[in-house]
């Protein structure tokens, strides 16, 4: 069998598949009814959530976004690792719900924990912080903002692909479709990252800062047995596997911070 | 069925629905599910994955400037996120394969249902859904190169359970 009749064969196969299914007529109000009610009882999902999402409590830790029934908890890191006890929210907060979303996204539900990373620089310890508080609060322009300070120089990527808008509408339209990215935000940067530093053969006045990389599987040529699986926090087995099997390298959402403390990509693909 | 589906579809709802959604429903839902099914290989899950993709294109519907592609991303993203919980509650419960129909291609439908999830949407969604590859691989967020790489290695199994 050549190429043309194998694509031949899957073609008509998928289009037998395809054709065999009975899709039954449902009206849009029951379409809606049942959306909602698989989010007021979603508890295949919460299960999926619960398996994905490590909370690793810590005294010196800092928290975004609900644990459980209780209060948000906002910690935020300082230099030298102390911790300090922050308010997050400027608008509406109350004692039980001291982080109110700018608006809805998928890091308001994640119950994810910043714990300090003492080997950052005070600067990329402090925009990683920056960048946990505007996620938790579901800040879409706060991010952009913040992305794109940088500058044209230094530049942020968000997308490999031809995007007709910024950071945030990326985001958002991302959100809408139910790709929780700033869930995943939040996820990343609560792994272990590397530094990455120029290679050495660039002669030092060309050399760019080194940049902090999170998850650290991204970060290094030849990952560790270690590196993979930190993933397995929330990525299945066979997530990684495949990552590792077809690509040799983990194209999942990551981030990174220049030893300058310029943000410059939080992205996946390849 | 497309008949019974526009009459339901502009009964009570009507009113909380815009006319261009229902317009789409019309057109689109059949067809998504059955793309859903190809990703899925579970016409339940694909129902609800396209349920939740047109409740998504409702909420974005005042912004959304291409509202067939709108939906289709999500049906994608909806059959991954599908995929993820599948695997993660695998140890959990039991997944039960559904008789749809039984073609004379069980082998290639087999493999397909192995494929990792990009490998498996790059090859449904060009020889079913036809899309170019600098779409799929904006579906699928990756490179148009990587959809390449992803069809010829999809293929690639598929040629194995022929020539077995």
């Amino acid at each position: 069998m050549n190429d043309d009749q194998l694509e031949d064969a899957v073609r008509q196969m998928l289009r037998n598949r395809a054709d065999a299914v009975t899709v039954p007529t449902r009206p849009l109000d029951e379409i809606g009814a049942a959306a909602g009610a698989r989010r007021a009882n979603p508890s295949r999902r919460l299960l999926a959530v619960a398996a994905s999402v490590a909370v690793v409590a810590g005294a010196a830790g800092i928290a975004f976004g609900r644990s459980g029934d209780g209060p948000t908890t906002v910690v935020a890191e300082r230099g030298g690792g102390r911790t300090e006890t922050t308010a997050v929210t400027p608008t509406s907060a109350s004692p039980d719900d001291p982080v109110t979303p700018v608006e809805a996204c998928s890091a308001a539900a994640a119950s994810v924990v910043l714990e300090p990373q003492p080997q950052l620089p005070p600067k990329v310890a402090a925009i990683r912080t920056k960048i946990g508080e505007l996620a938790a609060r579901c800040d879409f322009d706060g991010l952009e903002e913040m992305a794109l300070s940088n500058g044209p120089d230094v530049g942020f990527t968000f997308t490999y692909g031809g995007a007709e808008q910024g950071p945030a509408g990326y985001w958002r339209d991302r959100e809408a479709e139910g790709e929780p990215v700033l869930r995943r935000l939040l996820e990343v940067l609560s792994l272990r990252p590397v530094r990455q530093d120029p290679p050495a053969e660039v002669a030092p006045e060309d050399r760019a800062p080194p940049q902090w990389v999170w998850p650290a599987v991204s970060g290094t040529d030849r990952p560790s047995e270690q590196d993979w699986d930190d993933l397995r926090a929330f990525h299945s087995d066979e997530e990684i596997a495949e990552a590792r099997e077809h690509a040799g390298a983990w194209y999942g959402y990551r981030v990174g911070i220049t030893q300058d403390g310029d943000w410059i990509y939080f992205v996946a693909g390849d | 069925m497309v008949m019974t589906m526009v009459a339901m579809a502009e009964g009570s709802g009507r009113g909380e629905w815009p006319a261009g959604l229902v317009e789409l429903y019309r057109e689109r839902y059949a067809p998504m599910v059955r793309l859903a099914y190809l990703l899925t290989g579970s016409t339940a899950a694909a129902e609800e994955v396209v349920q939740d993709a047109f409740v998504r294109v409702h909420r974005s519907w005042s912004r959304a400037r291409a509202p067939e592609a709108y939906l289709r991303a999500a049906v994608v993203n909806g059959t991954r996120s599908w995929g993820r919980r599948q695997s993660l509650e695998r140890s959990h419960l039991r997944v039960v394969r559904e008789p749809v129909a039984a073609p004379p291609d069980d082998g290639l439908w087999d493999v397909l249902a192995t494929l990792p999830h990009r490998q498996r949407a790059a090859i449904v969604l060009r020889y079913y859904d036809d899309r170019p590859d600098d779409e799929i691989a904006a579906l699928l967020g990756c490179r148009p190169a990587t959809v390449r790489t992803a069809i010829h290695r999809g293929l690639a199994a598929m040629r194995k359970e022929i020539d077995r």
